[in-house]
């Protein structure tokens, strides 16, 4: 009977959390924008079928890709295609843009994600010990967060990736190495805050260890200001990686990523003499893509911050 | 008096805060004993050392805050501050629990009262989940709390200040310690709430025999439900009696200067009394009696000197020099009333 009581508790919250969202238009549109990639991540194998037209096998049907992610050359043309029916998107460097921009959703959802949860479980580990413990743990933990926030992190980024070496995942470590302290500082002001409330006094009253004053008492009275900032960050981490990939330094050549299809473009983004817009679709495509995905964190993130601050409970 | 063991003896308790500003002696050597089963008064005003002398007890004061050495804090034979954190955490919430100023705060927003009533009992008692969520109930039960079965699911917020107060006091006997400390039990709730309360916790010391250590600066809850009075100003303790003694025979001026402060019906005022001055910056306190800025009584060796606690009658301790000089305003004025 209690299971069921607590049960109906979190279906009442459940809908108080989905009514608030739905009578948020720019919550809607988040949401819809970001289960719209999570659906074209899901389904890419089907949009966009992992097949190359140039290599035949005894049936003369197209071969399967040994891996996806790479985009399979389909026409020696060294000038951008325009789009046609075949290439909804057009074509560049003889690769399908509709191809790279799909699968480049899964490429994105696994940086941001991946990029995102490990700095700021990193993040939160250093800032619930440097707020909680405080004194010289806290002085030292911050120092070492003020150092490497001193160090700009594009540039910090493109050096550590540089010499771990290039790639995808070089450049997640890279900003992961560089990304948690945004979240490490957050969560410890959140808990200076509330580790001076009665309630964690109370807690320590009844004995409870610290481990779990911090992990019951102390986070999941600050944990949502960090999602949120993660859920925005989510985006901004997509742009960069993109601009690292941009750089040459990121995803190998033609790789299914957003940041390495504009790398394709930097030589036809002025167009031909006398019309700037020729090649238009190259950098249309993939950068609405990002665009796109960028606002439906933001806006995500947004409509949690208004759902959860208890002060427009 | 019998001479039985006290349950907490408190010996030279001394607690210091080291600030950028300097030493705060907060609580400055501190005696009292509190017995099993009484209810032990703490008052003073807000700065007089009786909230952190409750920390003190219980070992939760901020890292800024060290009790000196000297100092015996003496727990059923054991010293506490001799104990390991660990052994200590054993202590807190299963022999001595605390119950605080304001309930609102004091309850953890997120979990429902029942989640943190058995977050207690699960750390203490060797039971499971089940039982443990039927003994929450039970307890809110006993503290008055009406349908018990279905506010164990509530959130704090959805409780009165009343109610989560209640939930405060379920929360810390649960696991019956047989000491509560409650700072300021009632100071946040409303008047006919407060007695409700104070009677709650009455009752449930006499089923549960445990001690109270009840702080406040309110000298009629002391009044009515104190056995015995320990009067701090400063730091230090000023006087300390049984209840009935400290409010016919006061014998040290500060006490009595608190006691003619309480607006009473029987007597004509035209004005509240109020002792006059400011309680002394604890940064500098002054070399000689703490009170004696603002003391009627003070003569100069007051100023110069520091008066010892001494037993000025059997079981009654005050810390004057001049406590006669008291007795004697006090007959000049007891005949100007009956006049």
């Amino acid at each position: 009977m209690s299971e069921g009581v607590t049960t109906t508790k979190m279906n009442t919250e459940f809908r108080r959390v989905l009514r608030k969202i739905f009578r948020n238009p720019s919550a809607v549109l988040g949401f819809s924008l970001l289960i719209f990639f999570i659906l074209v991540a899901i389904f890419a194998p089907v949009i966009a079928k992992p097949l190359n037209p140039m290599m035949l096998d005894e049936e003369g049907k197209p071969m399967k890709l040994d891996n996806p992610y790479i985009m399979p050359i389909i026409t020696w043309s060294s000038e951008p295609v325009p789009p046609s029916r075949e290439h909804p998107f057009g074509m560049i460097q003889g690769r399908d843009i509709f191809y790279g921009v799909v699968w480049g959703t899964r490429t994105a959802f696994y940086i941001g994600l991946t990029v995102t949860i490990l700095s700021t479980i990193f993040g939160i580990i250093i800032g619930s010990i440097a707020g909680y413990y405080g004194g010289w743990i806290d002085e030292i933990l911050m120092r070492i967060t003020d150092t490497f926030m001193s160090i700009p992190f594009l540039l910090a980024a493109m050096v550590l990736t540089t010499i771990l070496g290039n790639g995808l995942d070089k450049v997640m470590i890279a900003m992961t190495v560089f990304g948690w302290m945004g979240a490490a500082r957050l969560i410890r002001a959140n808990i200076l805050q509330v580790k001076e409330e009665q309630f964690v006094l109370a807690a320590k009253a009844l004995g409870v260890k610290d481990f779990f004053i911090i992990i019951r008492h102390i986070l999941p009275n600050t944990i949502f200001p960090v999602l949120i900032q993660a859920s925005m960050r989510m985006g901004s981490l997509v742009i960069t990686a993109a601009g690292l990939s941009f750089l040459g330094l990121g995803a190998p050549l033609g790789y299914a990523d957003w940041g390495s299809m504009l790398n394709f473009t930097r030589n036809w983004i002025l167009g031909t003499s006398g019309s700037a817009f020729t090649y238009w679709y190259a950098v249309f495509y993939p950068g609405m893509a990002m665009v796109l995905f960028v606002l439906a964190w933001n806006l995500v993130g947004d409509a949690l911050r208004d759902v959860f601050d208890p002060r427009l409970k | 008096m019998e001479k039985k063991q006290p349950l907490l003896s408190v010996r030279n308790l001394r607690t210091y805060f080291y600030t950028e500003d300097g030493v705060v002696k907060a609580v400055d050597g501190v005696d009292f004993d509190v017995y099993e089963g009484e209810t032990l008064g703490i008052v003073g005003e807000s700065g007089s050392g009786k909230s952190v002398t409750s920390l003190a007890i219980m070992r939760l004061l901020d890292p800024k805050g060290r009790i000196e050495e000297g100092s015996q804090i003496i727990f059923n034979g054991k010293n506490l501050l001799e104990l390991s954190e660990d052994e200590m955490r054993k202590i807190r919430g299963n022999d001595i629990a605390m119950i605080f100023q304001e309930p609102m705060v004091a309850l953890n927003p997120v979990f429902t009262i029942g989640e943190q009533i058995m977050e207690a009992i699960l750390l203490h008692q060797d039971v499971d989940k089940k039982t443990a969520r039927q003994m929450a109930i039970e307890m809110l039960r006993k503290v008055g709390i009406p349908e018990p079965e279905k506010r164990v699911d509530e959130y704090p917020h959805e409780l009165s200040g009343g109610m989560r107060q209640r939930a405060m006091i379920a929360m810390a006997l649960s696991c019956r310690p047989k000491l509560l400390i409650a700072d300021e039990p009632t100071t946040a709730l409303d008047v006919t709430i407060q007695a409700q309360i104070l009677e709650l916790m009455k009752e449930l010391q006499q089923e549960y025999g445990m001690a109270i250590i009840l702080i406040t600066h309110d000298v009629g809850v002391i009044a009515e439900n104190a056995d015995r009075v320990v009067v701090m100003y400063g730091g230090k303790v000023m006087e300390t009696t049984d209840v009935k003694t400290l409010f016919k025979k006061p014998k040290h001026p500060y006490t009595w200067g608190l006691l003619n402060s309480i607006p009473r019906l029987d007597v004509e005022q035209e004005r509240l009394y109020s002792i006059p001055g400011m309680v002394p910056d604890p940064l500098h306190f002054p070399p000689g009696c703490r009170f004696s800025n603002r003391c009627d009584f003070k003569e100069e060796r007051c100023i110069i000197e520091m008066p010892e606690l001494v037993e000025v009658e059997p079981g009654h301790y005050s810390r004057c020099f001049f406590y006669h000089k008291l007795e004697e305003a006090q007959k000049i004025l007891k005949a100007g009333e009956g006049a």
